[in-house]
């Protein structure tokens, strides 16, 4: 993702606008000739990488755009691990401490010579291990970029996502018939841990306000950052746009403005980004499948219409003895939609089958735990620490079904 | 955040209903900032005091219809309004402590002076002391004077370490710690300016003394914004120098208060400082590394002529930068720029005498300091001594210092990240090998070697590669009394 000090926008009249890409001659060329200079350049050395790089971003007319489209190419790359050397570099420094203390030879290269031989190694070896594990030392081993048309496209994805982390709310509307991406923009928003205002749902429309990083105290960053990573998923809906109220990064005045984005800015979602599951969901249903081979995950459960127009979005389904459960997890962040849901469940039939899933961290806030013992709840929720583990699930199952 | 008052405002503020109307003033704190809510039945006198103050600290903020203000200017609104209305303070929300030192001790003179100074000036102010002169027991004391609750504020990771270890032993209350992978807010919280940041629009208002540590960071965009969002009214800023060269240092007169207080280390020397020497040492380079300096930098400098670009103007280095990028040789350029530069900071004649000190004063503690990376991991590789840079892990960082401390590592090299802070008592021998113009950057690595340890001498040795550009670098960071002269901060000059 790009940066603050790389962002372009311009605001009026309040409203802040990304400064995107169009495929210009002179773009294409300069994102194709950085291309070119990263995959020419696998199989070298972070640093041996870096030396040339000046040649290519200072001969653009805009440092600011070069650097931002050398970012997603650095962000796409792979490099080499580099395993910690420190084991052997205290062997040496502690050698090389006791040549000293014992008057050291005349000449710094003697010296070496005679550490090198202290701890069996050649001068080569011990020059070459000495501090061979520093990032620069790592290799650089794909790109995983391979044309200008997809790094401008990232990168005008990359400009609007970056003010986005900056949002203080975000209201989403998408226009489709087709259910199913309702669903699945739906999931997305929950997969992220998104804070959700409202959900309204038509036959032709999908409304969902979510809040801001500014509405969270812990983690504001990473939530910033999972709200505009949602962002490749609306984008790859038909007929979609956005309104955002966003806090003007890299000013000195706290301005908010507005924030218009739709499918005809010209920034392009890809529908994998829909079908995104988080890998502790997946790590979650190896687990169950390993430690309950009976039961059966179901990512793509069915919604819930509440009766003032809410939608509920369960996470999972688990299917136990032919018995279906939907179970709801409530996150660190979610206190606010939890307290929310609460009360919707006292004005609703709530489906025997829905359970609800409530991190530990919000599950002892006052208000919070007193609202746990009203009947609606009180048997149909396990706590967990960050994310669930089978053991409560299954204790709950366990009661719901004896 | 300031603006200009119209009486009409205070109607409107009066007249609109979007509030209740009661005969009180309500002081809120909200994101980071002050919202006056209320409307006050005053007197005429009263009515044009207030306007006064509003006219002086607050916006009026029409998607509201209430005053807003700087959190910062918490004070100056308290002032203005007490006994002038009547008021709701609901903005508040430190405590009132009752804390005292596990083992008082008794300031020395300049520092019981810095005190004094600062309550004299309503706890509001800068006080300037050289390293290792105790600003740190400073600071403490003003928290105790004041027994509300305090964030202490500092630019690194490692000074956070320092400050709560201190805190730790010198307080009998437990002492929060705010990142570094840490976020637990106590009465008395140290922090970094970065995450000191991120809170400060939640919990702005949770602190009564703002402390900020090297406090010649705090006027930069970002960190302002930390102390502009924190309502304490009490506040001490602590450096050894802080004049920048970009002239901001004027701000901190509004996000601080003004300097209290200023000892110089000539004046601290010997009683409170180690007694210390700094010495030039003016090397030659080999006959044939000064000959290769000699045409690269002659490559280098007819280039820049033949572009025209005048280093002492603004964006000069990037019109360097793009002019070797576009002319034709300029890349051939750009390697004989850092050619010359690579020879001029480390020649083979300066790290001879590098290990020549070295031998000369083994057994004592010493650091030796560079410009860059590159020359840290080349004396480190050839001379086999540990490294310091921003690249080192945490763990392996924290291990090195102790190894320092403790004398298992009685050498240290590094480029900057030891310039300021860290408390290394022990280092009694500081070997320059090349450094900016900076002042502040030269009299902070004085400051390494001069906390006082015993009867030590400390000793500054600064290389300079002879017949090159550094006798003018030197001359520039020099420009300070520690070093017998007046300061004076100019540009850099590559």
């Amino acid at each position: 993702m790009i940066t603050k000090d790389l962002l372009r926008y311009k605001i009026e009249k309040n409203a802040i606008n990304p400064q995107l890409l169009k495929s210009s001659r002179g773009i294409v060329e300069l994102a194709g000739s950085l291309l070119e200079y990263w995959q020419a350049r696998i199989g070298q050395s972070r640093s041996e990488l870096a030396d040339g790089l000046p040649q290519i971003l200072y001969k653009s007319r805009s440092l600011l755009i070069a650097r931002g489209l050398n970012k997603l190419l650095e962000d796409s790359a792979e490099f080499s691990d580099v395993s910690s050397l420190q084991e052997q570099r205290w062997a040496a420094l502690h050698a090389s401490v006791a040549r000293l203390q014992a008057g050291g030879a005349d000449k710094a290269s003697v010296h070496h010579q005679h550490v090198a031989a202290d701890i069996g190694l050649t001068t080569e070896q011990l020059t070459a291990q000495l501090y061979g594990d520093l990032p620069d030392a790592a290799v650089l081993q794909s790109v995983g970029l391979h044309d200008a048309k997809t790094l401008i496209q990232r990168y005008n994805m990359s400009q609007c996502q970056g003010l986005l982390i900056h949002a203080e709310s975000m209201d989403i509307h998408i226009e489709t018939v087709d259910t199913a991406i309702q669903r699945q923009l739906l999931k997305a928003i929950r997969f992220r841990r998104l804070l959700v205002d409202h959900v309204r749902c038509a036959e032709n429309s999908l409304q969902v306000r979510v809040s801001g990083p500014g509405s969270v105290l812990q983690q504001a960053q990473r939530y910033g950052l999972n709200l505009a990573l949602l962002l490749p998923a609306i984008a790859s809906c038909p007929a979609w746009s956005i309104r955002a109220q966003v806090r003007a990064p890299r000013r000195e005045q706290k301005t908010i403005c507005h924030l218009e984005i739709n499918d005809q800015t010209g920034i392009t979602g890809e529908t994998r980004y829909l079908a995104y599951i988080p890998p502790e969901l997946r790590s979650l249903e190896q687990t169950i499948l390993k430690k309950e081979p009976t039961w059966r995950v179901d990512h793509e459960p069915g919604l819930y219409p509440l009766s003032d127009g809410d939608v509920l979005v369960p996470d999972f389904a688990l299917t136990v003895n032919e018995q279906n459960y939907s179970i709801e997890l409530f996150h660190r962040w979610h206190a606010a939609p939890l307290k929310r849901r609460i009360q919707q469940l006292q004005r609703n039939h709530i489906p025997a089958h829905l359970l609800f899933g409530i991190d530990r961290s919000i599950a002892t806030h006052k208000d919070i735990a007193a609202l746990l013992e009203s009947p609606e709840i009180q048997n149909r929720y396990f706590l967990y620490r960050d994310f669930p583990t089978v053991r409560p699930m299954k204790a709950l199952i366990k009661e719901q079904q004896a | 955040m300031r603006g200009h008052f119209a009486s009409r405002k205070l109607a409107a503020w009066q007249a609109d209903d979007c509030f209740k109307i009661r005969n009180m003033l309500t002081l809120r704190f909200d994101d980071g900032t002050l919202v006056l809510e209320g409307v006050p039945q005053l007197s005429a006198d009263h009515q044009e005091q207030l306007m006064e103050m509003l006219s002086t600290v607050c916006v009026w903020d029409e998607r509201i219809k209430h005053y807003r203000a700087r959190a910062c200017d918490y004070a100056a609104i308290m002032r203005g309004i007490h006994g002038v209305v009547s008021y709701d303070d609901q903005a508040q929300a430190y405590q009132t402590l009752a804390i005292s030192e596990t083992k008082p001790m008794p300031l020395r003179p300049y520092q019981q002076a810095s005190l004094d100074a600062w309550l004299a000036a309503k706890r509001r102010g800068l006080v300037v002391l050289p390293t290792g002169a105790g600003k740190t027991y400073v600071a403490l004391r003003a928290i105790l004077a004041c027994q509300r609750s305090a964030l202490v504020v500092t630019p690194t990771i490692d000074l956070v370490h320092q400050w709560v270890s201190d805190l730790q032993k010198r307080l009998n209350c437990p002492i929060g710690q705010y990142g570094g992978g840490e976020k637990k807010l106590q009465d008395i919280t140290v922090s970094t300016y970065d995450s000191a940041v991120l809170i400060m629009q939640h919990y702005g208002n949770r602190f009564g003394v703002l402390v900020c540590d090297e406090c010649h960071h705090l006027p930069s965009f970002v960190n302002a914004s930390m102390a502009e969002q924190c309502i304490a009214p009490f506040r001490l800023g602590l450096t050894a120098t802080p004049e920048r060269e970009d002239g901001l240092e004027t701000r901190l007169d509004d996000l601080i208060g003004p300097e209290v207080h200023r000892s110089q280390i000539t004046e601290l020397e010997g009683e409170y400082l180690a007694n210390y020497q700094a010495e030039i040492l003016e090397i030659a380079m080999d006959p044939e590394e000064y000959v290769e300096y000699e045409a690269n930098r002659r490559i280098y400098l007819d280039f820049v002529r033949a572009q025209g670009i005048n280093f002492s103007q603004p964006d000069s280095w990037a019109n360097f930068m793009a002019s070797c990028a576009r002319a034709q040789g300029g890349r051939e350029v750009m390697a004989a720029y850092r050619k010359q530069k690579r020879l001029a900071r480390a020649s083979s004649a300066k790290l001879r005498v590098v290990w020549s000190l070295l031998r000369d004063h083994a057994g004592e503690r010493c650091i030796i300091f560079t410009d860059d990376n590159a020359t840290a991991y080349d004396i480190g590789k050839q001379m086999v001594l540990p490294v310091l840079t921003h690249h080192t892990k945490s763990a392996e960082r924290k291990a090195m210092l102790a190894a320092f401390r403790s004398g298992e590592l009685p050498v240290l090299v590094t480029s900057r990240v030891l310039n300021e802070g860290v408390d290394v008592p022990e280092a009694s021998v500081g070997i320059v090998v090349s450094g900016t113009g900076s002042v502040r950057e030269h009299v902070q690595r004085l400051g390494r070697i001069l906390r006082p340890s015993g009867d030590k001498v400390a000793v500054l040795y600064e290389m300079i590669s002879a017949g090159t550009g550094e006798a003018y670098t030197s001359e520039r960071r020099r420009s300070h009394i520690a070093f017998g002269e007046m300061a004076d901060f100019g540009s850099e000059n590559p």
